[in-house]
């Protein structure tokens, strides 16, 4: 599988950690932990499972015609028309790496807000199915494993585990940033 | 009264009140013998200096004070208006205008500088020698209160508002407050009085009043009696002096010119009767015809003055604030679209009664949009009148003599347009006066009036608006120019270039030739940024000049930015948008047009060559083109280039979408728009596109060369 | 306060008690509406007036000016109080100055 999606070494995992991971990663350790938590909507991508915190979802939406833009990277799927805006939609398989999803009758676009250079604004994940909306106990989130996943450190805030699995918790600001998305920065072959 | 008072309306009527303060002094400047301008600064400066000290901006009323006292000489005539007194007082103004910024937290006012203007200003005040007023030039005149003790006579016309019971007041406390001040005579008006008891509101006032009060307090007494209910009457104080009113050698006041004087006659009225007298007085042989048609045209040329005096005065308007009136345009343009859904979704159901209805729809939706449109939209004149000042500081900065003329001040332009053209516009000038103007003495040499000339002006092109900046100076110098680029490594060395296409090298980042880098604008990062600006507001620039003639740049600008008129084309199955505006013609693309040039992408268009990009192959669409395709010619950047496209659709309107920062440094779209079926379609940034392939085969050109 | 009281002769005796200001105006026009519907000549008598304001002197004005022209003479009965002839001093309606039928409420006595 190719790997055109950074993997980076641990080293920078340290520098660049997103200070709530550092201090959920701190949690476990304080003993008597508050019991905490924090909503997550939890998604699928492949055979992985993935998560956002829910104050940051606006809605989720059945796939939909999306307007492919030329000359974008081919993580970005293109744009939709969210009731008179027009908003990004972004592939993230293609972006963490993965393969491209095909799409079936359980492919959504969850539409997220984000902040983008001081501007909050309104962006979609491709995603191949939605699952549940999950509460996680802070103390049960544990730091993001330094090797072993293909996904960028910084893309993640954190690991939660529920009943058997483990869950990646996204840090959707840094994957949608302009230096992420931008077009720049990636050459096409 | 240790009330909190809101100082924002003050502070904002002020800012308003400097601003056409400057522009009446630079008007009285052109004019100095026009009273009525006299008025109107004495009048700004009066106002500001009251407000100020109602609202504890004590510094700001009595610098004002000061400044206005002298001023006050200019306007009875004890001394001259001259340049010295204008400059001054505009120094004053910015003083002022400092003192409001500390105010709201900025940095503070230079007193030492209020000192030095208020110095000034006293030097051109004649001697303690109490030189008595020169004769009156207008009626309006009255001489200095110090300067004249005893008692004056004031015509106060006082009319409360119906609803000044409301408030606790009764009038007639106000009048003897008035006789406090001195001998008062008064006239009521009861005419708006009801006559039957159905009719009159017991609690409304329908009584004003004229009053003749003889005093020896000021004219600031007077208002002071009625501070209180300034928003609750209209008040009108004029010292009637008695002298004039009975100067010796003075002509006795016509009965008709009193009666127009207090409004108590139409001058229109006045006038038609004022005619057939004429007639009968030319009949009888009593006054000869042509001095009765020189008095009607006196009287015509007064009352057509007075005209345009009053379309100057504030028309009826509402302040809103500029977020309201933006949603408001959004909400207009979700309308449209949804609108254009409603139109094609009734057209594909077939439903009569539907149909119907979807047509007044549209109809009031266009409506609805036009009108919204034309809110947003502002003359420019107020834009023009704001580099007067700048032209004349500037020149007399850099020792030239420059005069600024406009055209089409009444132009209208969409408001952001209008707020992001102003940095261009001024650079565009500055370049003028500092490049282009040539000093006196260059131009005498040349040949030419030693006053230089700047022309703004302003007019409607069809969807667009054309702003030119023309001047008489030097001209560019086109062989001067390419030098220049071929220095900076912008132009092969070889390269020919028209002199029009020379003229666009201007717009090179850190271009400039200024042989002496003036701290005004010889940096050389002005043009690059100004078209830029031009750039993101969807306009171009187009430059034209002769050396030792002069320049005019050309700025062409969409009447809005909300709505795009644009030309819808297929793709594939992928649908574009390409702006109506620049779009000059379409022409079919065969096989065989395509194989007689030899694969290089140019079109033979009616014995011009011009050059095309396959739009197909820039976006990697998958998939064969037609047979037949289609090329838009558009004109960008001053050169024709085609755009081929699989089939042109038609026109199309709808309100523009933008693409957000994700897509900011696209070098192909400009921004998104909804088509009436809900999807989205791309609107193509012609000038990118096209920059981009030049820049690519420069790049190549490079390689190769 | 008001006391409208109107013989056969269809002579109305009005007494106007109280102040002549702007809280009593709505009672004032009533009062000579009153008059006005049932009575073919007013006599008017002003007792315990210790004010009178400009919505005083308005709604007198009107009152007189609308039943004169209605055809119902007006009468004052007894002296005009010093407060409603100080007002209309001090207004300087002397007469009603425009009011062109030359019939003021207070010229007379």
């Amino acid at each position: 599988m190719d790997q055109d999606a950074d993997v980076e070494e641990s080293q920078e995992y340290e520098e660049s950690a997103p200070p709530r991971a550092a201090a959920k990663a701190a949690s476990p350790q304080a003993s008597g932990a508050s019991g905490e938590t924090t909503q997550y909507l939890t998604f699928q991508l492949d055979d992985e499972v993935f998560a956002v915190d829910i104050s940051k979802v606006r809605e989720v939406l059945e796939y939909t015609n999306i307007t492919k833009v030329p000359r974008t990277p081919d993580f970005m799927c293109g744009v939709i028309n969210l009731r008179g805006s027009v908003v990004p939609v972004v592939d993230l398989r293609l972006k963490f790496g993965m393969s491209r999803s095909e799409r079936t009758v359980n492919t959504c676009i969850i539409i997220v807000e984000i902040v983008q250079e001081d501007e909050v604004t309104e962006m979609g994940a491709l995603a191949d199915s939605v699952k549940e909306v999950m509460e996680l106990e802070h103390s049960k989130i544990e730091p993001p494993p330094k090797l072993g996943t293909r996904l960028r450190s910084d893309f993640l805030k954190g690991m939660g585990k529920h009943e058997d699995q483990f869950i990646m918790l996204l840090e959707i600001d840094r994957i949608f940033s302009t230096e992420e998305l931008s077009i720049a920065n990636h050459t096409l072959s | 009264m240790a009330v909190e008072i809101d100082t924002s309306a003050f502070t904002e009527e002020a800012y308003e009140l400097l601003s056409e303060l400057e522009d009446s002094l630079l008007e009285l400047e052109e004019s100095p013998e026009d009273q009525e301008l006299i008025g109107r600064v004495f009048r700004a400066m009066h106002t500001i200096k009251g407000s100020g000290a109602m609202f504890g901006f004590d510094d700001v009323a009595e610098f004002t004070h000061n400044v206005e006292t002298v001023f006050d000489l200019a306007r009875n005539g004890t001394i001259p208006i001259t340049k010295d007194l204008i400059d001054l007082t505009l120094g004053a103004r910015d003083q002022i205008r400092a003192m409001l910024d500390a105010a709201a937290g900025g940095n503070a006012a230079d007193g030492a500088n209020a000192a030095r203007i208020i110095a000034g200003l006293r030097a051109l005040t004649p001697g303690a020698d109490g030189s008595p007023p020169a004769a009156a030039k207008s009626a309006a005149g009255k001489p200095a209160e110090k300067e004249d003790a005893g008692p004056h006579t004031f015509r106060i016309r006082f009319k409360p508002h119906g609803d000044i019971f409301a408030n606790g007041t009764n009038p007639i406390l106000l009048l003897d407050e008035l006789r406090e001040l001195g001998d008062v005579r008064l006239i009521p008006f009861l005419d708006d009085l009801p006559h039957s008891l159905a009719e009159i509101d017991p609690e409304r006032c329908y009584v004003s009043w004229e009053i003749f009060l003889t005093t020896e307090q000021g004219e600031n007494a007077i208002q002071d009696v009625f501070i209180f209910v300034e928003d609750e009457c209209d008040l009108n104080v004029r010292m009637v002096d008695r002298s004039e009113a009975l100067a010796e050698d003075g002509p006795d006041k016509r009965l008709g010119d009193i009666l127009v004087e207090r409004g108590d006659v139409d001058p229109e009225v006045l006038e038609e009767v004022m005619q057939p007298l004429g007639e009968r007085l030319v009949r009888s042989g009593l006054v000869n015809k042509g001095k009765v048609e020189a008095a009607l045209t006196e009287q015509q040329i007064i009352k057509e003055k007075r005209e345009s005096k009053k379309q100057q005065a504030a028309a009826q308007s509402v302040k809103v604030p500029s977020d309201k009136l933006d949603h408001l345009v959004d909400l207009v343009g979700e309308l449209v679209t949804v609108q254009a859904r409603l139109n094609q979704t009734s057209a594909t159901l077939n439903d009569h009664d539907l149909q119907l209805i979807a047509e007044e729809v549209e109809r009031l939706t266009g409506e609805l949009r036009d009108n919204t449109m034309s809110i947003r939209m502002l003359a420019i004149g107020s834009t023009f009148n704001k580099f007067k000042r700048l032209v004349r500081d500037l020149s007399k900065e850099l020792g030239k003599q420059i005069e600024m003329t406009t055209a089409g001040a009444e132009t209208e332009l969409d408001k952001t347009v209008i707020d992001q053209l102003n940095d261009p516009l001024i650079h565009i000038i500055r370049n003028s006066i500092d490049h282009g103007i040539e000093p006196p003495d260059g131009r005498s040499a040349a040949g030419k009036p030693s006053v230089g000339r700047i022309h703004l002006s302003a007019e409607h092109s069809g969807a667009n608006v054309l702003i030119k900046v023309t001047d008489d100076g030097r001209g560019l110098d086109a062989e001067k120019l390419k030098r220049k680029a071929i220095e900076k490594g912008q132009l092969a060395p070889d390269a020919e270039l028209t002199d029009k296409e020379a003229f666009q090298l201007i717009f090179g980042a850190g271009f400039s030739t200024a042989e002496k880098i003036t701290n005004v604008s010889g940096r050389g990062v002005g043009m690059d940024v100004v078209r830029k600006s031009i750039d993101a507001l969807r306009g171009a620039i187009d430059v034209q000049s002769e050396l030792g003639q002069g320049t005019t740049i050309t700025l062409k600008l969409p009447l809005t930015l909300a709505i795009i008129e644009g030309l819808l084309v297929k793709i594939q199955s992928e649908f574009f948008v390409l702006p109506l505006a620049a779009v000059e013609e379409c022409v079919e693309l065969t096989r065989e047009d395509v194989s007689a040039t030899h694969g290089r992408h140019v079109i033979n268009v009616r014995g011009s060559i011009v050059p095309y990009i396959r739009i197909r192959d820039r976006f990697e669409v998958e998939g064969d083109p037609p047979e037949v395709e289609q090329i838009v010619i558009a004109e960008v950047d001053e050169k024709r280039v085609g755009f081929v496209v699989d089939d042109v659709i038609g026109q199309h309107q709808t309100v523009i979408k933008g693409l957000g920062k994700t897509f900011q440094n696209s070098e192909e779209f400009s921004g998104a728009t909804i088509l009436g079926d809900g999807t989205v379609a791309l609107i193509l940034d012609l000038q990118k596109m096209v920059r981009f392939v030049e820049d690519q085969e420069h790049v190549e050109a490079g390689i190769s060369g | 306060m008001y006391d409208l009281v109107i013989d056969d002769t269809g002579t109305g005796k009005l007494t106007l008690k109280g102040d002549l200001t702007i809280q009593h105006v709505q009672e004032l026009k009533q009062s000579f509406q009153d008059v006005a519907s049932q009575a073919k000549e007013l006599h008017l008598k002003f007792t315990d007036v210790e004010r009178a304001d400009l919505a005083g002197l308005q709604i007198l004005c009107t009152a007189h000016r609308s039943l004169v022209k209605g055809g119902i003479p007006v009468i004052i009965a007894g002296k005009v109080p010093a407060a409603l002839r100080e007002a209309s001093d001090a207004a300087g309606f002397k007469g009603c100055v425009s009011d062109d039928d030359q019939s003021g409420l207070w010229t007379g006595g």
